[in-house]
């Protein structure tokens, strides 16, 4: 089973969201913050895709966290989604995606198994 | 009796030069009474103009003893340019084909100074008719004709003042209301020339229905017995236009209390009007440009709030039908219900972005502070974003002030933002309302005070904070006219705004705003 580290502090977004990836078969870790999901990141070295919204309510941001990530040696690909169009510009890295919301359950599973895909081929080589 | 004094005795008829029967003055007492005037310079001139007497009157005007001036030429008196121009021989001329000469003319005293006479010479006959010479009396006149000419120069300067004002109209009314003096600015204003206009009442100026004409007779009699008339009108030109004009009139009386009619004063303000109409229209213009500035900043916020919701809706949806395609109705039902709740909270945020956005005339009216603050927290907590504590502290009862609520809210939200760019690192907003001091007048204020944590001014930043486009935020992210707005609104208000700020500390803006009283509805 694949687990994917959600990052959303909206709690109606993060319900949804974990259930439609649950039901795709993804073991879904959450996190309301970037703390959390760093933390949650050390502990699960086997997460495939780490889905994180941009603006959250405390401490670094998704766009942030996903460096942060890299800078900890965690190469998970990142989606960092947000509402928000003005992150639409920021720069990411390679295996970094920007989504915005609202997407639909397909862009969704499409979009995380992509990612997951991008994850193993980057650890295999 | 000397000479003199017996050419002077004929100037007097012969029959009075008889001693009177009925108790009349006899010749010595001419005499006396000839001499003894000290006001009129009475003399005697022989046919060819040489003085013949010389009473105290004279001596008293002209300066001269009679021993200085007996035998000479009476032209010794006239100024160099009279004596050029030949003016004595022609008044002696005058009174030998007449019987008299009377003239005003400047003469010569005796120190050379030159005093405003008043003369008449009579040509003095014998009973043939032989003219034995001339009686001449003189009269210093200098105060009266001093008076006289500065009484001229005053009204030529009232002429000048009166002409010289052409963009008011100045008009002089009597006490029937009818038009008595015409400026060259009335005509201007009106089109009537003076002859047009003279004599006929002052109402033909205004439109003829009957409202304005009673309005200004109602005019007139305020400005006779209040002294004073002072209100705008709609005026009729000559050729049928309008214009609006301040007319302000005011009662003439002298001294006593008489009334000598009206002074009426008009300008055309239409321009004037139009101008302020002008500028209140780009204020509006410029009040809703920084509106919509503080909407924009406002959507960014709000669109990221509005999309997650859509979001979860999205989501949600998706679950429905998916367990609804798996025959899970119930589990369906829920996610369903979930979904609505979520287009609730979507309708709640349109409708409150909306309620700000919409275009308002600017009406103060008595608002209630607390409401105003209450109904804008999520709106405001949209925008300082979710790093930023908001702390709202009403006072215990409502407080009431009198302004225009959509402009207050403009202002609240304007000041969010400037504590939400002081504070990038996040820290709190405190929202609070508390009723201030009372004025000298009585007049009760309101105090609405946004406090944030932030970076904080200098006090030479503080100093210039409501400048106009003077901003401490980065290029591109301020116009610079958010507090000079506020200041705008609430002096317009009769409030004031405090500014504090401290560097590392923060800023605290205190909106001062008269207290009201809400009316019951």
């Amino acid at each position: 089973m694949e687990t994917v580290l959600l990052v959303e502090d909206d709690i109606d977004v993060m319900d949804v969201t974990s259930l439609l990836l649950e039901d795709a078969g993804y073991l879904v870790l959450q996190a309301k913050n970037a703390t959390q999901a760093l933390r949650l990141a050390e502990e699960h070295p086997d997460i495939c895709a780490v889905f994180t919204d941009v603006n959250l309510r405390e401490g670094l941001n998704g766009i942030e966290l996903a460096y942060e990530l890299r800078a900890r040696g965690n190469w998970a690909s990142v989606v960092v989604v947000s509402g928000d169009l003005g992150w639409a510009d920021t720069p990411l890295k390679e295996d970094m995606r920007f989504l915005s919301k609202p997407y639909g359950r397909k862009t969704l599973l499409a979009v995380v198994h992509e990612a997951c895909v991008q994850t193993q081929t980057h650890q295999r080589p | 009796m000397s000479p003199t004094d017996d050419n002077l005795l004929r100037l007097l008829p012969r029959s009075d030069l008889q001693k009177d029967p009925d108790g009349g003055l006899s010749s010595a007492g001419y005499q006396l009474l000839v001499q003894s005037v000290v006001d009129y310079a009475i003399y005697m001139l022989d046919p060819n103009g040489f003085i013949t007497s010389w009473n105290s009157g004279a001596r008293q005007i002209k300066g001269y003893e009679a021993s200085e001036v007996l035998g000479r030429h009476f032209s010794m008196f006239y100024t160099e340019e009279d004596r050029l121009f030949g003016a004595p021989a022609k008044a002696l001329l005058i009174a030998r084909e007449t019987g008299r000469f009377n003239g005003e003319a400047w003469r010569v005293r005796r120190d050379g100074s030159s005093f405003r006479a008043l003369v008449a010479i009579d040509a003095i006959r014998d009973a043939a008719g032989e003219l034995i010479g001339f009686a001449k009396i003189t009269r210093d006149v200098t105060e009266r004709w001093e008076a006289q000419a500065q009484l001229e120069e005053s009204e030529r300067r009232y002429r000048l003042f009166v002409e010289g004002v052409p963009g008011h109209a100045l008009c002089m009314l009597d006490n029937e209301g009818r038009i008595r003096d015409w400026n060259p600015g009335a005509k201007r204003l009106t089109g009537y020339d003076a002859s047009d206009i003279m004599g006929a009442p002052l109402t033909v100026l205004f439109p003829p229905d009957e409202l304005s004409r009673t309005d200004i007779d109602r005019a007139l009699s305020t400005a006779a017995t209040v002294g004073n008339y002072e209100a705008d009108h709609w005026n009729l030109r000559k050729d049928g236009s309008r214009f609006l004009a301040h007319v302000h009139l005011r009662s003439l009386r002298d001294e006593a209390g008489v009334l000598h009619g009206c002074a009426c004063i008009m300008q055309d303000i239409s321009e004037q009007r139009a101008t302020e109409t002008e500028l209140e229209e780009i204020r509006a213009q410029l009040f809703q440009a920084q509106k919509l500035d503080a909407l924009g900043q406002l959507t960014g916020g709000v669109a990221h709030d509005f999309n997650n919701i859509l979001q979860a809706l999205t989501s949600g949806l998706d679950i429905a039908q998916m367990r609804l395609q798996r025959g899970q109705i119930d589990v369906a039902g829920e996610q369903i219900d979930k979904a609505m709740r979520s287009v609730e909270r979507a309708m709640h945020l349109t409708r409150r972005l909306l309620a700000f956005a919409r275009r308002q005339p600017l009406m103060p009216s008595c608002v209630d502070v607390g409401q105003l603050v209450q109904s804008m927290t999520e709106l405001l907590e949209r925008t300082v974003g979710k790093r930023i504590l908001i702390a709202i502290q009403l006072a215990d009862v409502p407080l009431h002030v009198m302004c225009d609520g959509n402009q207050l809210e403009t202002a609240l939200l304007n000041l969010a933002i400037n504590g939400r760019d002081a504070m990038p690192d996040g820290g709190t907003l405190r929202i609070s309302t508390e009723l201030d001091r009372s004025d000298a007048k009585g007049q009760a204020y309101v105090m609405l005070v946004v406090e944030d944590t932030g970076i904080g001014m200098s006090r030479e930043m503080a100093a210039r904070a409501f400048d106009p486009f003077f901003t401490t935020k980065p290029q591109g992210q301020g116009t610079g006219l958010g507090l000079s707005i506020i200041h705008g609104f609430v002096k317009q208000s009769q409030g004031m705004v405090r500014l504090r700020s401290r560097l590392g500390i923060g800023t605290r803006v205190e909106l001062c705003l008269p207290s009201c009283k809400p009316t019951e509805s």
